[in-house]
């Protein structure tokens, strides 16, 4: 691949809403498809993209290493996945915290990345502060999550505008741990509620899957299993990811899976 | 029947504690998102409000003197709405500007029905050509409008 790659940061503004386990899946799912993908957890002093993928004991050197020159290059601290072929994690150190790193060195991390990987996805940390300014500065694209309650939407709305006035446009939306039955029942809000609200452009919806804490649990995420719902619709959206074309992951009235695992088998495939 | 009202009551009081014959939680939750946002984002861009203050005073003061110091304006949330609410203390009115104003109005409305004095010249130019020595009209005419 002679393109260059594309830097992603994965935000949300507010904490818990499943910012980590997008990252893990998103990058999991991307390398399963062929590509060669760098997960970066920039969540200083308080890492976790590790421990939801099952790196926790390989971690040699950290972010932090890198951009302080303590290890030669950045490809010391490279953590490789083995259960995808072409998937590498730069873990956040446990030690330090946020300022530790700045906006500029991270921008120029990205510029030297973008050479080597075809997506670099970036976990970005709750919160508006440094940690959010280090996660975005190198970015070409953000990716927002959110649920469908209150507090997550009205921080992802905080989020849109502070993108724009980091000039990160057009930013995509995830709407996680959707419970289909109570959107039902109208005791959640809908899909469309979010959008209207948000305003922006839907990348693709996960719905709440008690798999999510078996594979946090484990450290194996959940592209890896293949019934898992949330584990369909992550694929659905990595798909989407690069051909927005395609018709986005929903559940039919009746709550029946099954059709759509045989058509994700189907399209898995014919990708490889 | 004092009793059956105040038992009544009661009941309303029940039902809606186990949310009875109340609009959804889903779309309450959507309404109040709105609301709130339109603040957050008023409260985040101080710079809009006072570029909509100076314009606000601009247009005003073409037809009215105003207190412009005292001038008040804000988002105000008032029973499940937002609102732009502004209270602008007046000193005096420009009596030539608002007739002004009134004159562009009318003259504006009647040359959409039909009655201005140019349309009256075009009919007067037209009639004249078909009408005899005496009076009558040699044809019928309708003057183009």
């Amino acid at each position: 691949m002679n393109t260059v790659g594309k830097v992603i940061t994965i935000t949300s503004g507010k904490g818990g809403v499943g910012k980590t386990t997008a990252t893990a899946n998103l990058g999991g799912g991307l390398a399963q498809s062929g590509r060669k993908v760098l997960l970066i957890d920039a969540d200083i002093g308080l890492r976790n993209l590790d421990l939801v993928m099952g790196l926790e004991n390989r971690i040699v050197f950290d972010l932090v290493d890198v951009v302080e020159g303590k290890c030669r290059s950045y490809k010391q601290a490279l953590i490789k996945d083995k259960r995808f072929e072409t998937l590498f994690l730069i873990p956040a150190s446990q030690s330090r915290d946020k300022e530790s790193v700045t906006p500029d060195q991270m921008k120029e991390l990205c510029q030297e990345l973008r050479q080597e990987f075809d997506y670099v996805i970036i976990d970005c940390p709750a919160g508006i502060e440094h940690g959010f300014k280090n996660a975005v500065a190198g970015a070409d694209e953000a990716i927002i999550v959110t649920t469908p309650e209150v507090s997550s939407v009205r921080d992802a709305d905080r989020i849109v505008g502070l993108l724009e006035s980091e000039e990160k446009t057009n930013p995509k939306l995830i709407v996680n741990k959707v419970k289909m039955d109570m959107v039902k029942r109208g005791q959640m809000m809908t899909i469309e509620d979010v959008t209207d609200i948000l305003n922006i452009e839907l990348l693709g919806i996960v719905p709440d899957d008690e798999l999510i804490v078996v594979s946090a649990n484990r450290g194996e995420p959940a592209v890896l299993n293949a019934t898992s719902k949330a584990g369909i619709a992550y694929r659905n959206i990595v798909q989407r990811l690069q051909d927005p074309s395609l018709p986005m992951f929903t559940e039919n009235g009746n709550g029946n899976w099954f059709g759509k695992l045989r058509h994700f088998f189907s399209r898995e495939r014919a990708a490889l | 029947m004092l009793k059956i009202f105040n038992s009544l009551g009661l009941l309303s009081q029940f039902l809606s504690k186990i949310g009875w014959g109340q609009e959804k939680s889903g779309s309450v939750a959507k309404e109040r998102l709105r609301l709130v946002l339109i603040h957050d984002q008023a409260k985040v861009s101080p710079e809009l409000l006072e570029t909509l203050r100076g314009e606000i005073i601009d247009v005003i003061s073409k037809y009215m003197e105003i207190d412009t110091q005292a001038l008040e304006m804000g988002i105000e949330q008032r029973d499940g709405s937002v609102a732009l609410a502004a209270n602008i203390p007046i000193v005096r009115l420009k009596r030539e500007k608002i007739a002004a104003a009134i004159q562009n109005q009318t003259a504006a409305q009647q040359h959409t029905t039909g009655n201005s004095s140019q349309h009256r010249k075009l009919i007067r130019k037209t009639t004249k050509k078909y009408y005899s020595g005496k009076g009558r009209p040699l044809q019928q005419t309708t003057p183009r409008v």
